[in-house]
């Protein structure tokens, strides 16, 4: 292990505190005023600021610093929080957050110079210099009242010292030998070990102590140097200390500082006081301390409180970090495990086992037993999509504040859990969509108030599971989208034919269109090189889809639909051009026996299926992938009716349908890219690769060919 | 990307069609028989489709027609090479492997200026040995960009 | 024989650098996440001193401190408090706990190995 590592780790964990840390500030701008969650958030930033101190990673450890102070006001008191105090503390968070990323990847450096001033002005918190942490170590002068010289006389520049332990210095861990070392150090000091306590033999309890030392230190010290040793012992010891007259009496030296030259004293012979016949002999040390000495704080003693807390609390579950690639094994195997299994399956129904034979029983047994892991696998890998969302209120800050618009982010919930490899790549479709609601959805303050709206605008990020999938809902109160806009771009850039009467809906869905820029409205903010067209494709490549609707003056409202994982699919496995492609069961409705009679030509040789009075696209399904340059065998064909997420359908001509069976999603991009019309691969039980096919890509182009004739003409087929 | 410890590079030498080529050893993952592949749509002549590699999807380039060679197909006495390319993995198809060879530093020569738009697109250095050269395939370019999204 | 420390800390990136400094500087290292954890591991281990943090979640430094304290065969071992709380009542409260000694972060690997030192037996 070199230090890198150690760096590469200090960044790894720095990101989990800036989540941490921002989903904390979120639910206290919320109103949640749990102790619990300031201590969290206030733990995150000293965390970051102690491992910034170990890399001297100044600017973060100064920002860390100040941020934490900020925080400590509130820690300390929370009716010192206030909505904008904590707003303060978001913003902080973003800065530490930009602080990070540049000690981590370089760059410039961040200005944090004003949001500090605002921090230390909001917070009343002292400008400090250089040592003003220091300063809270200033020694507190003991009291000499009790000093009694008696015993022994007081040679010029030499301390006396009069040290009686107490059993409590023990039972701290510290052995009397360790100070005299430190003392040592100073200068010369002998130490006369006072055994008149000590009693007889026969009334001797070994667990108190009875000896006391009197020790004379002749060294060039003040005060506090000669009470250093004895700092973390204060309380546990008579302790009395006369010091030379000149000796000033202020001390505070840098307490960083404190155990420095403490190696030296390991040269020191304290082989006196490992015997026990010759406690009391003299040490004389002569090694002189080069190092500052630490300050001395006097502080009460209190008795310890009792030692049984937190014990319960080790039963309490916990946690484990365990390395991604070994779930993502687990989760491997576990679809090896489906496949297997449906194999099995096979074997043992074609053998003429019925469900009611013992065979049949042990099977529905490990069918059950299957679920369950695969179901427990999952929950693995599940995760809340709470940070990603807490994301999105950063988005909706910086992207309000660089337009001047005023917006808040209400969140729904984020402890939706969600396939850690979806949250993953939601990032940034959301933040993009996110500034795409606050840049062209919500209005100017002026243009709410004008339109009778509240001044803020509100953007609503929810999650829900429904019905097997995830549903990702962004809603904004703002303008809505402008449709005769997007309309005249979308014909400008001939995305659409100039006379054609597009849908409500269907110009809504233009926005999601490639090459669809709306280049003279795009800001700085939304703009940044990617459409909403990329944003599509990024939740397709998730496996989702991505919905709109839009209502002029009410507001935006984007719906995401994600599947649940990525991992497993309940697929329909059919056969075309001597190829296995799988359709997800999802989106089939129905499969018919080929029947000329509902089958008519329309255009150009488009061939539609008249299903229940509706006019469906047929797709020759392995012509149109390439796999065979004649098409299918029209006759002894199948068809199979399936529906995109967007209600549209289509007909696929195969050759016949194989069976049902649970496929284990492979991505095709892990190793090559992406595919036109297909959406994952899969192994089947005989090893071989099969492509999942990608329904709502194949369907919107079926119904994209035929839309695009001019004047719909049916045709019976010859 | 050799041994630090030494001016020696390593490679795997292979043979497709009469000609012989080789890549970095340390590029190298497995070498396998072929088996039959699944064919994509929309794919290059040259990509042979893809074949489970332990449960990962592999694509299987013929590396004959990716050089512009005559190829003959995939047969049961091919051999295909798995090999890593950034962060994917990646089989080639060729005749068969014939040499491992530890390569000093000085017989390493850029690729020579030849008429051929292969060499310059496909092929990174030349080994030069005593009776035979052998070019170095570049195996970033083998593969098509990763980035050619659905239009 | 090597002496071996159990280092108690929440962050990831306080153990690798304990345990770096440590094991550089020859100790064998035992390295617990939390109090809980660091209780375990006292019980499962036979360190010779103690470093931990004070700010934890499950269960703090002050009361894994009192904790040790409070067990028996090993309720003496020297525990140093290794904390970037910078203020004095935090102290107080480490050694009313039963700390021995406490070390500001960010630490110099040589005054941590120092202050290992100082109090090892």
């Amino acid at each position: 292990m070199n230090m890198d590592a150690i760096k590469d780790t200090y960044f790894a964990e720095c990101g989990d505190q800036l989540a941490e840390l921002e989903s904390g500030l979120f639910d206290m701008s919320s109103g949640d005023t749990d102790p619990e969650i300031i201590n969290s958030v206030f733990r995150a930033v000293h965390s970051i600021k102690g491992g910034a101190g170990a890399f001297a990673l100044d600017d973060l450890v100064n920002f860390a610093h100040v941020f934490e102070n900020a925080l400590d006001v509130i820690r300390s008191d929370n009716s010192q929080s206030s909505p904008e105090r904590i707003d303060l503390l978001l913003r902080c968070a973003d800065v530490l957050n930009d602080i990070v990323t540049v000690a981590r990847d370089g760059g410039d450096k961040i200005d944090c110079e004003e949001i500090t001033k605002a921090l230390e002005n909001e917070f009343n918190l002292e400008e400090e210099d250089e040592n003003a942490e220091e300063a809270v170590f200033d020694a507190v002068p003991i009291s000499l009242d009790a000093f009694d010289f008696d015993d022994f006389g007081t040679p010029p520049k030499a301390f006396q010292i009069a040290f009686a332990p107490q059993n409590e210095l023990y039972l701290h861990g510290h052995d009397p030998q360790r100070i005299f070392r430190e003392l040592g150090e100073l200068g010369t000091c002998t130490a006369k070990a006072d055994t008149s306590k000590i009693p007889a033999l026969d009334g001797y309890d070994p667990k108190v102590t009875n000896l006391s030392w009197n020790l004379t230190l002749e060294a060039d010290a003040n005060l506090s140097d000669v009470k250093a040793p004895f700092e973390w012992v204060e309380d546990f010891c008579t302790l009395e200390i006369e010091e030379p007259e000149e000796a000033p009496l202020e001390g505070g030296d840098d307490i960083s500082d404190f155990l420095g030259g403490l190696d030296a004293g390991d040269d020191v012979d304290t082989s006196a006081f490992d015997d026990g016949d010759s406690l009391g002999a003299p040490v004389d040390v002569s090694e002189e301390s080069e190092e500052a000495a630490p300050s001395l704080e006097v502080v009460e003693t209190k008795a310890a409180p009792p030692a049984e807390a937190g014990k319960e609390r080790q039963a309490a579950s916990k946690p484990i970090r365990v390395d991604s690639a070994k779930v993502d094994r687990l989760i491997n195997l576990m679809g090896e495990m489906v496949i297997s299994q449906s194999m099995l399956t096979m074997q043992i129904n074609d053998a003429g086992f019925t469900s009611g034979t013992p065979a049949g029983l042990a099977l529905v047994e490990l069918q059950n037993l299957t679920r369950d892991i695969q179901s427990s696998v999952m929950a693995i890998r599940a995760q809340p999509i709470k940070p990603v969302f807490m994301r999105m209120s950063r988005v909706v800050r910086e992207v309000a504040s660089a337009t001047g618009k005023k917006a808040n982010l209400v969140l729904e919930g984020e402890s939706t859990e969600v396939d850690t490899t979806v949250i993953e790549g939601l990032s940034d479709p959301l933040t993009h969509m996110i500034r795409n609601s606050v840049d062209h959805g919500i209005e100017s303050a002026e243009k709410r108030l004008a339109a009778g709206k509240p001044e803020v605008g509100e953007i609503r990020l929810s999650a829900s599971h429904s019905s097997g999938s995830i549903v990702i809902e962004i809603r904004d109160d703002g303008a809505g989208i402008n449709r005769p806009k997007v309309l005249e771009i979308a014909r400008k850039k001939g995305i659409v034919s100039p006379d054609a009467k597009l849908s409500d809906d269907e110009i809504d869905n233009l926005i999601f269109a490639p090459g669809f820029s709306t280049s003279d409205e795009i800001t700085d903010v939304s703009g940044r090189g990617v459409g909403m067209d990329v944003v599509r494709q990024s939740i397709q490549g998730l496996g989702g889809r991505v919905l709109i609707s839009s209502e002029p003056g009410k507001g935006s409202h984007f719906t995401l639909h994600l599947p649940l994982t990525l991992a497993i699919l309940d697929g329909m496995l059919v056969k075309t051009s001597e190829q296995i492609l799988v359709l997800p069961v999802t989106s089939v409705i129905e499969t018919i026996m080929f029947n000329k009679d509902d089958v008519f030509v329309i255009g150009e040789g488009n061939r539609v299926l008249k299903l229940r009075g509706q006019l469906v696209p047929l797709i020759d399904i392995g012509n149109t992938l390439g796999f065979s340059e004649k098409t299918t065998d029209w006759d002894n064909a199948t068809i199979v009716v399936v529906e995109s997420r967007k209600n549209e359908m289509s007909a696929l001509v195969v050759d016949s349908i194989v069976g049902q069976q649970q496929v284990v999603i492979k991505s095709m991009e892990s190793n090559y890219k992406r595919i036109p019309s297909i959406a994952a691969a899969t192994i089947l039980g005989s090893g071989r690769i099969a492509l999942i096919l990608d329904v709502d890509d194949i369907v919107s182009r079926g119904a994209k060919e035929i839309t695009a004739q001019p004047s719909p003409k049916l045709e019976k087929i010859a | 990307m050799s041994d630090v410890n030494t001016n020696h590079e390593e490679f795997i030498v292979f043979r497709v069609g009469e000609q012989e080529f080789c890549v970095e050893i340390t590029s190298t993952r497995e070498i396998r028989g072929w088996t039959p592949s699944t064919v994509l749509p929309h794919s290059p002549d040259y990509l042979l489709g893809v074949i489970n590699l332990r449960g990962t999807i592999l694509p299987i380039v013929d590396l004959a027609k990716r050089l512009g060679l005559h190829s003959e197909g995939p047969t049961e006495r091919h051999v295909v090479i798995v090999v890593q390319v950034k962060d994917k993995m990646v089989g080639l198809l060729v005749n068969s492997v014939s040499d491992i060879l530890e390569v000093k530093a000085e017989d390493l020569r850029d690729v020579p200026d030849l008429d051929n738009q292969a060499s310059a697109e496909f092929f990174g250095r030349v080994v030069v040995l005593e009776e035979r050269i052998i070019c170095e395939v570049r195996l970033d370019r083998l593969v098509p960009d990763e980035v050619e999204l659905a239009a | 024989m090597t002496t071996t420390v159990l280092a108690v800390d929440d962050s990831r990136t306080m153990r690798q650098m304990l345990e770096h400094c440590l094991k550089g500087a020859g100790f064998d290292v035992v390295l617990a996440e939390d109090g809980a954890d660091g209780l375990e591991k006292l019980a499962a281990n036979e360190p010779k001193v103690i470093i931990t943090d004070i700010n934890m979640p499950v269960m703090d430094g002050f009361e894994f401190i009192e904790a040790v304290r409070g067990g028996d065969s090993k309720s003496r071992l020297p525990i140093l408090v290794l904390t970037t709380e910078s203020d004095a009542a935090k102290k107080e409260r480490a050694r009313n706990a039963g700390a021995t000694g406490w070390i500001v972060k960010p630490f110099d690997p040589e005054k941590l190995i120092g202050a290992v030192k100082r109090v090892m037996p």
